[in-house]
């Protein structure tokens, strides 16, 4: 059973809610937020292995290559340019698909492995964890996300960190999901980008349900749209200063009290749905 | 000799466009036939690397001259692989900038500007 959280707009408390339900039911987490992925702060696992990841770079043999223009017209992300003298490759613009290199009838090109990142893996408590680190100054980021995805077996318990927006990180990390969890905040600007994520996992076909985080008087702005849409709403976790203490002491929020009676509650809410 | 400019509207009175992979439309001069072609910018929308696909596309057209605002790290790599020569724009219309470079008041490029990303 895979669980996914994410959320459109960052910052809203996808991995504060995801790493407290995670721990609360001792489920394995991967944190697929491989920018910025910040879970290890709470969780705090125990990392035994660490897996270079990549992608595959075309390399041009010069000799061989007769500038037929084959791989650079097949090429859709623009990485690779004819100057008419030698074929240029642009490895940053490259998604390391193998199009150019199946499309070589002159066997020109061969394909390096190039490190974008690595993935950690580990325990918390008894679970697995799991989380993929991109390098600074990359900006591929699904190679990284598709090594960490590898890991995951569809038959445990997992909840699936999402990184926030709703591009191709986001529809990568969303594949094989059972259940997305959408954590919002009761912002304009959470309303918006929330409308994206609801556009995307209905386009993937993939149940799912709202926590508001930051509740306040302001919830309105979530709830009138989750009204008119018919959207599920799974529960809300309250705007608070405590919470925000032990967020900033890089603690769970289940160590409060009154925070581990909501989120045991909102646990049981999700996991109800997941099971229908 | 062909020139290629970015340009706002594909009309022969537009304002230069000050961006090279990104531009609306790229104009071609023709210096013999003294005649403009326009042509749509295929490498515009990306999210990434308009820069090498815009440099692509003046490539295939054959143009010898390239007139724009500035040329990113990786178009002006390519353009550097190729015999054609880069000048950064001076004035407002097209028309003045043909002008101007067949006068000799335009820059080369040498550097590279920031890339745009998009913006």
């Amino acid at each position: 059973m895979n669980i996914v959280f994410l959320s459109g707009k960052g910052g809203t408390g996808k991995t504060t809610v995801s790493t407290n339900i995670a721990y609360l039911n001792g489920f394995n987490y991967y944190d697929c937020d491989v920018e910025e992925p910040n879970g290890h702060i709470f969780l705090k696992p125990v990392i035994n292995e660490i897996i270079d990841s990549g992608v595959l770079n075309p390399v041009i043999n010069e000799d061989k290559c007769t500038l037929c223009n084959a791989c650079v017209r097949n090429c859709q992300f623009g990485a690779l340019v004819n100057t008419g003298k030698k074929i240029m490759v642009f490895n940053e613009l490259c998604h390391g698909c193998g199009t150019c290199s199946l499309s070589c009838k002159y066997d020109a090109i061969t394909e390096v492995k190039r490190t974008l990142g690595k993935v950690e893996v580990g325990t918390y408590e008894k679970a697995k964890f799991v989380r993929g680190i991109l390098n600074v100054k990359e900006p591929l980021a699904v190679p990284v996300i598709k090594d960490v995805k590898k890991l995951i077996n569809n038959e445990e318990n997992n909840i699936i960190d999402s990184p926030p927006g709703t591009s191709c990180t986001v529809v990568e990390t969303l594949e094989d999901m059972d259940f997305a969890v959408l954590v919002t905040e009761p912002t304009r600007f959470g309303l918006s980008d929330l409308k994206m994520a609801v556009y995307v996992v209905r386009e993937m076909k993939i149940p799912f349900g709202i926590v508001i985080n930051r509740s306040s008087k302001d919830d309105h702005i979530i709830t009138d749209y989750l009204e008119s849409e018919n959207i599920d709403l799974i529960g809300k976790i309250p705007y608070s200063m405590r919470a925000a203490r032990l967020y900033s002491e890089g603690k769970m929020m289940i160590e409060d009290e009154e925070f581990y009676e909501r989120f045991k509650k909102l646990s049981e809410d999700i996991i109800k749905r997941v099971d229908k | 000799m062909k020139i290629l400019l970015g340009s706002k509207t594909n009309t022969v009175g537009s304002e230069v466009d000050n961006r090279f992979g990104r531009a609306e439309y790229y104009a071609i001069y023709d210096t013999e036939t003294k005649e403009y072609t326009f042509t749509d910018n295929s490498a515009k929308d990306g999210a990434h690397g308009a820069g090498p696909k815009a440099a692509q596309i003046a490539i295939d057209l054959g143009v010898d001259v390239i007139i724009t605002g500035n040329l990113g790290p990786r178009a002006l790599a390519v353009v550097e692989n190729t015999d054609i020569k880069s000048f950064r724009i001076n004035g407002e219309t097209l028309q003045e900038n043909v002008d101007n470079y067949l006068n000799d008041k335009l820059e080369p490029i040498n550097a590279a500007g920031p890339s745009h990303a998009g913006n």
